[in-house]
C-alpha cells in the first residue's frame, strides 16, 4: 500500500503537500523568470533601510552613529527611493 | 546601491534611511532632512545625528562619457564619499542590527485596510538586447480594487473595470526614473478580462488577459510625449472556501517610445503568504 501511494505521488496522481505550485501558475512563473530582477538586482535590500524620518533620527541618536541618507523625489508623487520614485 | 562594497560600508557604519523628498513630514523630523536639500535636492549624504553634513555625493553624467564609464565613476565616487564620511564621523564599532526589509510587504500579504501591494518589475530591450537594470516598482490596490480579480458569485467569466486595469500603468515603462512612467490617468485603454479555467475542490484557477495603451508627457511638457502599450496574461489561484486569492502572477509584453523605441517585458506578482 505504501509503495502504491509513493508511486502515485511520483506520477503526480496525488498532489504533494500544501505549497505545491499549480501547473497554470508554474507555467506563467516560468515565462516570467527571465524578466524578474535577480538577487543581485535586489542586493540593496540587504541594507536595513529605515523609511520613517523620525525613527531614523531616533536610532542615530540612540546609537550615537551617523546616518546614511538617500534622498530622491522632486516628482510630486508617492514612492520610495527603494523603488521608482 | 547593489555593489557589495557599498552595501557593507553602509550597513556596518551607519543608520541607513531612504526618503521621498516630496513626502517629508512637517515638523522637526522633516526639517532635519529638508536642511540637507539646501545643498542639493537629492543624492546621498553622511549626516551626524545632530544634522551636520559629513559627506555628500550626487552623480552628474559628463558629456561624451559612455554609460559604463559613468557607472564606474558613480560607484568609485560613492565609495569615496562613504569613506570620507566614515573618517569624518570618527571610529565606531561595526554596527549590529536586526535584519529588516522596508519592502517586506511588496508582493505579499495584505495592508491593514485589506488592500495589497503587487510587485512589479519591468525590463527594456533595444534591438532584442536587454538594456539597463530592471525597474523595480509596485502597484497598491485598495480592497475594492483587489476584489475585481476575485471570482464573482455565480460567474465563471467577468471583465475587470478599466479604472482598476489602469493601475497597471507602472508596468508599461522600463525606465527607472518615474518622470518617464505613465500614471493611471495617462492610460487611454485598459481592457482586462478573467475566466475560471479549472476548479479542483476549494481551488479555482483563473486565467486573466489584458491590453493597455498609454500616452503621457515627460514633466507634463507636450514637447516630450511618451507612448506605451502592452498585452499580457496572468493566472490566479483562488480559494473558493475563503473567497480570496492565494496567488496571482502576470507577464506583459509591449512597447515603449520616449523618443527611443523599446520593447518591454513586465512581471507582476502577489501571494497571500511568503
Amino acid at each position: 500500500m505504501t509503495r502504491f501511494l509513493l508511486c502515485a505521488v511520483v506520477l503526480g496522481l496525488i498532489p504533494l503537500a500544501v505549497g505545491a505550485v499549480e501547473p497554470e501558475l508554474d507555467a506563467v512563473l516560468k515565462r516570467a523568470a527571465p524578466f524578474r530582477p535577480s538577487t543581485a538586482d535586489l542586493a540593496y535590500r540587504e541594507i536595513p533601510w529605515v523609511i520613517d524620518p523620525a525613527e531614523a533620527i531616533r536610532q542615530a541618536r540612540a546609537e550615537d552613529r551617523p546616518l546614511f541618507v538617500w534622498l530622491a523625489g522632486g516628482r510630486k508623487q508617492d514612492g520610495t527611493p527603494l523603488e521608482r520614485c | 546601491m547593489n555593489n557589495p562594497a557599498v552595501i557593507r560600508l553602509v550597513a556596518d557604519n551607519f543608520v541607513p534611511v531612504a526618503l521621498n523628498t516630496d513626502r517629508l513630514p512637517a515638523g522637526q523630523d522633516g526639517q532635519f532632512f529638508r536642511n540637507l536639500m539646501r545643498q542639493w535636492p537629492q543624492g546621498l549624504w553622511v549626516v551626524s545625528a545632530d544634522g551636520k553634513t559629513l559627506a555628500h555625493h550626487y552623480h552628474r553624467p559628463r558629456p561624451g562619457e559612455s554609460y559604463q564609464a559613468g557607472q564606474d565613476r558613480w560607484l568609485a565616487e560613492t565609495v569615496g564619499m562613504i569613506e570620507a564620511g566614515i573618517q569624518a564621523a570618527g571610529s565606531r564599532p561595526k554596527r549590529t542590527f536586526e535584519k529588516v526589509d522596508a519592502l517586506a510587504d511588496r508582493g505579499t500579504g495584505f495592508a491593514p485596510d485589506g488592500g495589497v501591494r503587487v510587485a512589479v518589475s519591468v525590463v527594456g530591450f533595444q534591438k532584442g538586447r536587454r538594456e539597463g537594470p530592471p525597474a523595480v516598482d509596485s502597484i497598491k490596490l485598495a480592497k475594492d480594487e483587489w476584489s475585481a480579480f476575485a471570482v464573482p458569485a455565480g460567474k465563471d467569466g467577468w471583465d475587470i473595470p478599466a479604472a482598476v486595469g489602469a493601475k497597471f500603468a507602472p508596468a508599461l515603462s522600463p525606465v527607472t526614473d518615474s518622470i518617464y512612467v505613465p500614471k493611471p490617468g495617462d492610460v487611454q485603454k485598459a481592457e482586462l478580462s478573467a475566466r475560471v479555467v479549472r476548479r479542483d475542490g476549494d481551488l479555482a484557477i483563473i486565467s486573466y488577459a489584458g491590453c493597455w495603451e498609454a500616452k503621457h508627457f515627460r514633466d507634463g511638457d507636450p514637447r516630450f510625449p511618451i507612448r506605451s502599450a502592452a498585452t499580457g496574461d496572468g493566472v490566479g489561484a483562488f480559494d473558493l472556501k475563503a473567497n480570496a486569492l492565494r496567488e496571482m502572477a502576470w507577464v506583459l509584453r509591449g512597447s515603449y517610445d520616449n523618443g527611443t523605441r523599446w520593447e518591454t517585458a513586465a512581471v507582476l506578482e502577489w501571494r497571500a503568504a511568503k
